[in-house]
């Protein structure tokens, strides 16, 4: 007898088969088999959901994937604006640079046109009010000299400078270029974006390039960003964000993330909309003093992924709950969350972070013979649970136990994982893993051994 | 005198353009050209869809390395783009490529006891335990990691994305039969290896016998 073809059999699965089928079917034992594990396959697949990235991993690709680019994973030639426009990052991070329509000048960063389109507009005289000490000034083809008060900074004129506020003398449109990247979470205020910052405002506005920190009135920003414009409306303390890809118009999720320079959030200022953003209000959520002064020296300290510094020192955060990354001097960095209360103490514990496995592979047969000692070695992990059933009879629970096996046998480390059982028995698993004595491997391994504890029998 | 910088705008609220069919193959066209922005724009525009690509075609704890490893690839060939089809099926392929590449690094440098740990078998959950679709998932996605890189690939696309087979020929640049082999001995390994697992047996329950 011919039987069916895969895909008949798998429609049978699906729906109740056509009348030629379910013929077939009564008379063939064999497909009415294929079908019912055809059945079972799809329902075991049915529902499964695809697994996606959240926006802050997809942010840390595409900062690695900049930071591949520049470091040369790809042919460089037909890229030379990358690295142009690294070397200018490099070379001058957020220095304020105008540059008149007749080119750079000397000295001048000059960031490629991309092929957009350009507005012109008739340029206005701009003020300086205030500049940093280092800030100079040059116009024409004069040398640079430093930058004062009460200085016009013409068409023409080339502007560089780690903090300079610069008031137009009407209500203008002016341009910085800025180089860095954009980051909407974190302590630090708005970080000035990829390549461009524009800026429309009716007031002054202050860039201080040092800390990249952005501090305005009512002003609308707008930063291009992986290519994609994104409109970052900041009007009383409301942020907008217009994504050009989608054409979506919507609130930043959460505004709170947006920071002014003093601390305040635009959430706080949002709250009290009336109030102006140029004297930021009191932040409703106080401040912390976050100390880390206890922590091993040199370790790097981050905040929803900002990096705050490195031990030891003493930095006032605001409070809230917050993601928090330590990584220790050449190890990798461990998050956690964190919730930071004014008053209350905090104490940010270092997790050891897990070897990588860089070296030589063990071999089968090693592996083997560390599989047999762990087997033989489990009434020592056993002990561990009898004692939990002593306080609790009905204990029952799971565990992955993390080794982590030096190349001779010993347990370097040992930690546990997805527990669900009490934390006496972690700690007694731990210590006792610890003890354990396995054949050497030749290599170091992480070994995850997933345990389960209960009574026989249940 | 006019102030020409490509970040001027002008006055008033600035509109974001709303990306358009033309704009996207624009950006593909200055890519090849060599223009970082348009590389940039396209990791913009593609990386949620690649990402949705990857899911069961890599595991879930290699997925953000390898949507990097895929625009990676972007970058280094996409001089090598010719046109001859959408850029989104170029970008398909490569990235099932990339995935599968991928995954067979991952098997070489893998060390994992616990699928070796005979003994442990009797102590994974009932299959009451598995009614949480959650777990079920977990452990799918484990059955899957199981499979060699082809015969994964060709399962996901089929039966977990809907790819159609002949799709699949194209984009793995083999034959329709090829797939469909692949398909079946995938098919079959999943399901016998379902079956090993406590959990998920009673998916297949005894013949008619």
């Amino acid at each position: 007898m011919k039987h069916l073809e895969p895909d008949v059999i798998e429609q049978a699965a699906k729906e109740a088969p056509a009348a030629e089928v379910a013929t077939h079917l009564t008379s063939c034992s064999e497909c009415r088999e294929h079908v019912r594990r055809a059945k079972g396959r799809q329902k075991l697949l049915a529902g499964m959901k695809p697994y996606t990235l959240s926006d802050m991993a997809f942010r840390r690709v595409e900062a690695r994937l900049e930071e591949a680019v520049n470091a040369g994973e790809a042919s460089p030639s037909p890229w030379r604006w990358w690295w142009w426009v690294g070397g200018a990052v490099a070379a001058a991070v957020l220095a304020l640079v105008v540059v008149s329509s007749e080119g750079a000048l000397p000295g001048t960063v000059k960031i490629p046109r991309p092929p957009v389109a350009t507005a012109t507009a008739p340029f206005h005289p701009l003020m300086v009010l205030r500049a940093s000490s280092e800030a100079q000034l040059q116009d024409g083809d004069s040398k640079w000299r430093p930058l004062s008060a009460g200085d016009l900074a013409l068409a023409g004129s080339a502007l560089s400078a780690q903090s300079v506020l610069l008031a137009p003398e009407s209500d203008v449109a002016w341009a910085i270029s800025a180089s860095g990247s954009l980051s909407l979470g974190g302590p630090a205020s708005l970080t000035l974006g990829a390549g461009e910052i524009v800026a429309h405002v009716g007031a002054p506005i202050e860039v201080l390039a040092d800390t990249r920190r952005m501090l305005s009135a009512n002003a609308l920003f707008s930063v291009t960003r992986a290519g994609a414009e994104v409109v970052l409306a900041v009007m009383e303390g409301q942020v907008e964000v217009v994504d050009s890809i989608s054409g979506e118009r919507r609130l930043v999720k959460s505004p709170s993330a947006l920071r002014w320079s003093d601390g305040s959030s635009l959430q706080d200022a949002r709250e009290e909309a009336l109030r102006s953003l140029v004297a930021p209000p009191v932040p409703a959520r106080p401040w912390v003093r976050f100390d880390a002064r206890g922590l091993a020296e040199k370790t790097v300290v981050s905040l929803d992924g900002v990096r705050l510094g490195a031990a030891p020192f003493v930095d006032v955060v605001t409070a809230g709950r917050r993601r928090l990354g330590l990584t220790p001097p050449g190890g990798v960095e461990r998050e956690s969350w964190a919730e930071l209360v004014g008053g209350q103490p905090f104490t940010a514990k270092l997790e050891t972070p897990a070897i990588e496995n860089d070296g030589p592979e063990p071999d089968a047969e090693a592996l083997a013979r560390v599989m047999a000692a762990l087997k033989a070695q489990r009434p020592k992990l056993a002990s561990c649970y009898e004692k939990w059933l002593k306080a609790n009879p009905s204990a029952q629970g799971e565990v992955v136990l993390e080794l982590v096996v030096g190349a001779q046998g010993r347990v370097k480390k040992a930690r546990v994982e997805n527990a669900t059982i009490s934390a006496a028995s972690s700690e007694c698993l731990v210590t006792t893993a610890k003890s354990l004595v396995l054949p050497p491997l030749g290599a170091d391994a992480t070994l995850q051994v997933p345990l389960l504890l209960r009574q026989p029998g249940r | 005198m006019e102030l020409s910088l490509y970040s001027w705008q002008s006055t008033g609220l600035q509109r974001a353009p709303v990306s358009t069919s033309a704009a996207r193959a624009d950006a593909v066209e200055r890519a090849r050209g060599g223009d970082v922005t348009a590389f940039r724009e396209l990791y913009a525009l593609h990386h949620r869809q690649v990402s949705r690509q990857l899911a069961f075609l890599v595991p879930r704890s290699d997925l953000e390395d390898v949507l990097q490893d895929v625009f990676i690839e972007v970058f280094k060939s996409i001089r090598r783009f010719e046109g001859k089809s959408a850029f989104t099926t170029w970008l398909y392929r490569l990235t099932v490529h990339v995935a599968m590449k991928a995954r067979r690094k991952h098997t070489r440098s893998r060390l994992d006891i616990v699928e070796d740990v005979p003994d442990q078998a009797d102590e994974r959950p009932t299959p009451d335990a598995v009614s949480l679709s959650a777990e079920r998932q977990e452990r799918v996605e484990a059955l899957l990691e199981k499979l060699s890189p082809k015969k994964r690939a060709v399962l996901v696309m089929h039966d977990l994305q809907g790819v159609e087979a002949q799709r699949i020929a194209e984009v793995l640049e083999t034959n329709i039969l090829t797939v469909r082999t692949r398909l079946f001995y995938a098919r079959r390994e999943l399901e016998a290896l379902a079956k090993d697992d406590p959990a998920l047996a009673d998916f297949f329950p005894g013949g008619e016998s």
